[in-house]
């Protein structure tokens, strides 16, 4: 009975440190984390976002404060109630609570709404103005320049570059994305005393820009400037480039997707054009290099603008949530505002106010086909900087 | 806006009309003579233009890349198209339209799904082909040389496919087929046959029009779904089944779009739809239908 007793209690003492070990694994706290792309149509990005995901999960060996990472991806169809109501079942059914923001600026805003019930953190990079400008609120943050800082980080260099262009004319999508980038536009045209002569609004997914292009001469353009996005500005570009628009005219597409979009416009028809994007891999910032290594190194491809874009967002949720030491948005929302750190884009920092993220935005031009040294070096960079609105011209009242 | 201006919108409208054309005759072929509404139509367009960019990529940068690709991937989009006949429609033939809908629709998904996995979500683009590069100077406009081309092309080649089925004796069977295809058996002719080369002169119709579109607009795996659309609308006003109703209508819903371009842009689509909406009003059958 003694020797009974014994081994029963040997049993009992391996029962008690195999659940030591085994049982809080079992029931561990997860990190949810939610991406958001469109998985077809003009905004298709499902490709971009799980390769991101892959990346981010790989460089942080699948952990954050060694909590594992459970990862879902959305597919927002490109439509706000689509877009809000998953966001919506995500918090709801599984408690996520930190979310990569989607392309669309009509999607995003919907979705920001949600996050501000669910006190879910929303880190996006659409254009929208508003998004951390008057519907700002904690939870919000920018990593992209917004529409306002695209539009100061390419069309005024382009008017001091060429001050005898005096003609400027404008091709806008009909919706949020492309309202906030035109109404920009006009304030700085108005402020460096060019003329707006004309501008023609088209809808999400137009296939066919001529008789824009046609309008644009007969208006004697010096520039034209796309305030599309995607496909819309792969297929204005390409046939701008057909027209022969860029022989008559200047072209600027303000806000674009990087390589993705000049691979798929071809260098024949990008050559010359100015492009604006929130991330170029041919630049020489230690964390662009080592980023662009890392992903190199992975997918034997340089990394485009939505890739670097949901890499260095998730990266931001990490940092927060390494920051606060903890899942509480509201802590992460706190330890968030003012972190500074090495991006993918330069030295990069999050503004407390309105937190927009103060970054790089680079201006391109399209190489000739014979300067490219790979396949992927498609345009030099013209300029870069980042333009943030002030405390004092910020819309936003943080709530 | 000025005469110029309005000459060059013209010219746009035919192009796109062109293209319009191209997809629809191939829809309305395999309508009028099988009897079958091809959901997957715009689908095997977008195969098209990615067998064109594939055939143009392994033959290299050369200035015959392009015109191998238009020959390629209208056959190869056409063979595929038999396969689909022999294999998968043929048993619908008896069917009720709606089974047939279905089933079409079910090959449009597969087939863009099919499109994904192999050439990915990035869209496609090859150069324009040198020999058409360049623009003709019309004033203070510019036209593209390749447009004007697929205007002539589109022509001509609507021209042949009519003088195929109107005036050549395999032309004489189809017609003699689409009637009374158990009468056309009892002569001994293998109606099956026939229908399979319908249905594939249809679909590579629409290859052929992916890959004219391709140096102008580049491939996307979502570009049947608008053309698609587009087509319904074109032979519906042209008349459902008719030849000459299909260019009719491409050339009508071209010219709409590109005109309105000029007064009211994001109004393009709806006035389409309002030019359907009237052509229904006025003759049911669209103009040139009969039944």
């Amino acid at each position: 009975m003694k020797t009974g007793g014994s081994f029963l209690l040997a049993l009992l003492l391996i029962v008690l440190v195999i659940s030591f070990f085994a049982g809080p694994s079992a029931a561990q706290e997860k990190v949810t984390m939610a991406g958001m792309a469109t998985f077809g149509g003009a905004y298709v990005g499902v490709d971009e976002i799980n390769r991101a995901k892959d990346f981010f999960l790989n460089e942080r060996a699948g952990k954050i404060l060694n909590k594992p990472i459970e990862f879902i991806i959305i597919d927002d169809e490109g439509k706000p109630a689509v877009g809000a109501r998953k966001v919506r079942e995500l918090a709801e059914s599984k408690g996520a609570r930190f979310f990569d923001g989607p392309a669309s600026s009509a999607v995003g805003m919907a979705v920001s709404q949600v996050a501000k019930e669910t006190k879910s953190i929303l880190i996006g990079s659409f254009g929208a103005d508003d998004f951390t400008g008057t519907q700002c609120h904690r939870y919000a943050f920018r990593w992209g320049l917004s529409a306002y800082g695209a539009i100061q980080q390419t069309i005024i260099p382009l008017i001091k570059k060429f001050p005898a262009a005096k003609r400027w004319y404008t091709i806008t999508p009909d919706y949020i994305f492309g309202h906030s980038l035109l109404n920009n536009a006009k304030e700085v045209f108005n402020k460096y005393g060019v003329e707006h002569v004309g501008n023609d609004m088209h809808p999400i997914g137009q296939t066919e820009y001529s008789s824009f292009f046609n309008k644009a001469m007969a208006a004697k353009a010096d520039v034209v400037v796309f305030l599309n996005f995607g496909k819309d500005t792969v297929n204005s570009i390409k046939q701008a480039g057909n027209f022969g628009l860029a022989k008559k005219a200047k072209l600027l597409a303000v806000w674009t997707q990087g390589t993705q979009d000049l691979v798929e416009i071809g260098p024949e028809a990008a050559e010359g054009v100015y492009l604006g994007c929130q991330f170029w891999h041919n630049v020489d910032f230690p964390g662009t290099r080592a980023f662009v290594k890392a992903w190199q190194d992975k997918y034997n491809v340089p990394p485009s603008y939505p890739e670097a874009m949901h890499v260095e967002q998730f990266r931001m949720m990490a940092m927060g949530i390494e920051k606060a030491k903890s899942l509480n948005t509201d802590a992460v929302s706190k330890a968030m505002e003012g972190m500074k750190w090495d991006g993918v884009t330069g030295e990069t920092s999050i503004q407390s106010f309105n937190h927009e993220t103060r970054k790089n935005y680079f201006l391109l031009q399209g190489k000739p086909k014979k300067e490219m040294k790979d396949p992927h070096d498609m345009a030099s960079v013209v300029s870069f900087g980042s333009s943030l609105k002030t405390q004092a011209e910020s819309a936003c009242k943080m709530q | 806006m000025n005469a110029g201006l309005i000459l060059v919108q013209l010219l746009n409208g035919i192009t796109l009309g062109a293209i319009y054309v191209l997809v629809a005759v191939g829809l309305t072929i395999v309508f009028g003579m099988l009897n079958i509404i091809n959901f997957a139509h715009g689908s095997l367009y977008a195969l098209g233009a990615y067998l064109a960019f594939m055939a143009a990529t392994v033959i290299g940068e050369s200035s015959g890349s392009f015109w191998a690709a238009a020959v390629v991937a209208p056959v190869l989009t056409g063979i595929f198209g038999a396969i689909i006949e022999i294999t998968l429609l043929r048993r619908m033939y008896h069917e009720l339209h709606e089974y047939q809908i279905l089933l079409t629709f079910g090959i449009a998904i597969v087939l863009q799904e099919i499109i994904i996995l192999i050439w990915g979500t990035y869209g496609k683009s090859i150069p324009m082909p040198s020999q058409l590069d360049g623009v003709i100077h019309l004033g203070l406009f510019t036209f593209p040389t390749y447009r004007i081309f697929l205007i002539l092309f589109t022509a001509v080649t609507c021209l042949g496919l009519w003088l195929m089925i109107e005036k050549t004796k395999y032309g004489s069977i189809i017609r003699a087929g689409t009637e009374n295809r158990n009468m056309v058996s009892c002569l001994g002719i293998d109606i099956n046959k026939v229908f399979t080369v319908i249905f594939a002169l249809g679909v590579g119709m629409a290859g052929l029009a992916g890959a004219l579109s391709l140096p102008m607009r580049g491939a996307q795996s979502a570009m049947g779904d608008s053309i698609m659309l587009l087509c319904f609308v074109t032979i519906t006003i042209g008349g459902l089944g008719s030849f000459t109703g299909a260019i009719l209508g491409g050339l009508i819903v071209g010219i709409v779009e590109s005109m309105m371009a000029l007064v009211w842009p994001q109004g393009g689509m709806i006035s389409i739809f309002a030019a359907m909406a009237l052509v229904i009003l006025v003759k049911p059958t669209g103009l040139m239908g009969l039944k």
